[in-house]
């Protein structure tokens, strides 16, 4: 058995920065594309800025996939090229051969068109669908696309594993605060280390007072809350016991 | 809270299990330290229902069980 790693496949990659585009009322007659709302064709595109660098969109891409060729779904020249700011190496699939000779015309090396069979990308089926464009008025054929797969593993940050390995140890570590009262916080990075002796592990921050404490007396009580203490349990992650005293 | 016998640190009464521990070894590990400690008592009550974090640490609830 073998699992793809999957890194990123853009689709419909429109990169142009906030307003650059102007509106579709003042497009040259060389791109006919009209609003289906009239009020629409006054409104300054894109509206809003990306929400990453182009060069961070970019990275790691594996595919593109363009449902089709309108200039607010794909960045397009006044000469009838598009794709300016992409990788032209990175294989497109698109909905018809009308939009692959586009995309080939503008130098892209890897075009495909997506059919109603499907086609696999390692052990991920891609399928077109019908779409419909326009509502009231129609406005040119585009596809939707379906993914199917099963070994798909997508690339994850520590955090988003936490998600993954939910529910998640919890432990109310009780130590000694300087003054003789006990201090109580939440710990989840925790586990059984040995069975003979028994012992275990426990890591904290390195401003935790907790640690400093444990640290400084040598000495800690691992609890494992029971449910009356869910409030609790968080209100003691959300304070520190170097300057109050949590248990009053 | 309550008091443990030969601790001077004490422990909430709704805890299911406590693990009275002692500090052997601390270890800076990346962004944390972590505490290896052995374990002189532990302390249960099955009778309560134990705490898990979920959804990564954003929350706290008991384990359903199957
Ligand atoms: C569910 C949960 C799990 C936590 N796990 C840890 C942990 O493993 N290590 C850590 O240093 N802090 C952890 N924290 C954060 C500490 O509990 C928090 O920083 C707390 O204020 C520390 O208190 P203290 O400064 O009195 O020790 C966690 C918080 C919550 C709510």
């Amino acid at each position: 058995m073998y699992f793809t790693v999957f890194r990123y496949i853009l689709v419909d990659p429109w990169l142009a920065p906030k307003d650059s585009f102007g509106c579709f009322a003042s497009l040259p007659e060389s791109m006919p594309f009209k609003a289906c709302d009239s009020q629409k064709s006054f409104i300054s595109m894109p509206i809003c800025d990306l929400p990453k660098s182009v060069d961070e969109i970019l990275s790691n891409v594996d595919y593109y996939i363009v449902t089709h060729i309108h200039p607010d779904h794909i960045d397009m020249n006044l000469d009838g090229t598009v794709g300016n700011p992409l990788d032209k190496k990175i294989p497109v699939l698109v909905q018809n051969e009308d939009d692959a000779q586009i995309f080939k015309n503008s130098g892209f090396a890897n075009v495909q068109v997506l059919s109603e069979n499907g086609l696999y990308i390692n052990d991920i089926k891609i399928t077109k669908v019908p779409a419909l464009h326009g509502t009231n008025i129609p406005c040119g054929s585009a596809m939707g696309f379906v993914m199917q797969g099963n070994n798909i593993m997508k690339e994850l940050n520590i955090m988003e594993a936490t998600v993954f390995t939910s529910p998640n140890p919890l432990t109310l570590i009780c130590s000694q605060n300087n003054d003789g009262t006990t201090n109580l916080a939440p710990i989840c990075f925790v586990s059984y280390l040995s069975f003979n002796p028994p012992m275990i592990g426990f890591a904290t921050g390195k401003q935790s007072h907790t640690g400093k404490r444990v640290r400084e007396t040598g000495k800690a009580i691992v609890t494992i809350p029971s449910e009356n203490l869910a409030q609790t349990v968080m209100a003691c992650g959300s304070s520190t016991g170097e300057n109050t005293n949590k248990v009053e | 809270m309550m008091p443990i016998q030969d601790s001077t640190i004490q422990i909430p009464v709704d805890t299911r299990l406590a693990m009275i521990a002692t500090l052997k070894q601390s270890l800076e590990v990346g962004d944390h330290i972590l505490h290896i400690c052995q374990v002189d008592k532990f302390l249960g009550d099955e009778s309560k229902k134990g705490l898990y974090a979920w959804n990564g640490f954003s929350k706290v609830a008991t384990a359903i069980e199957g």
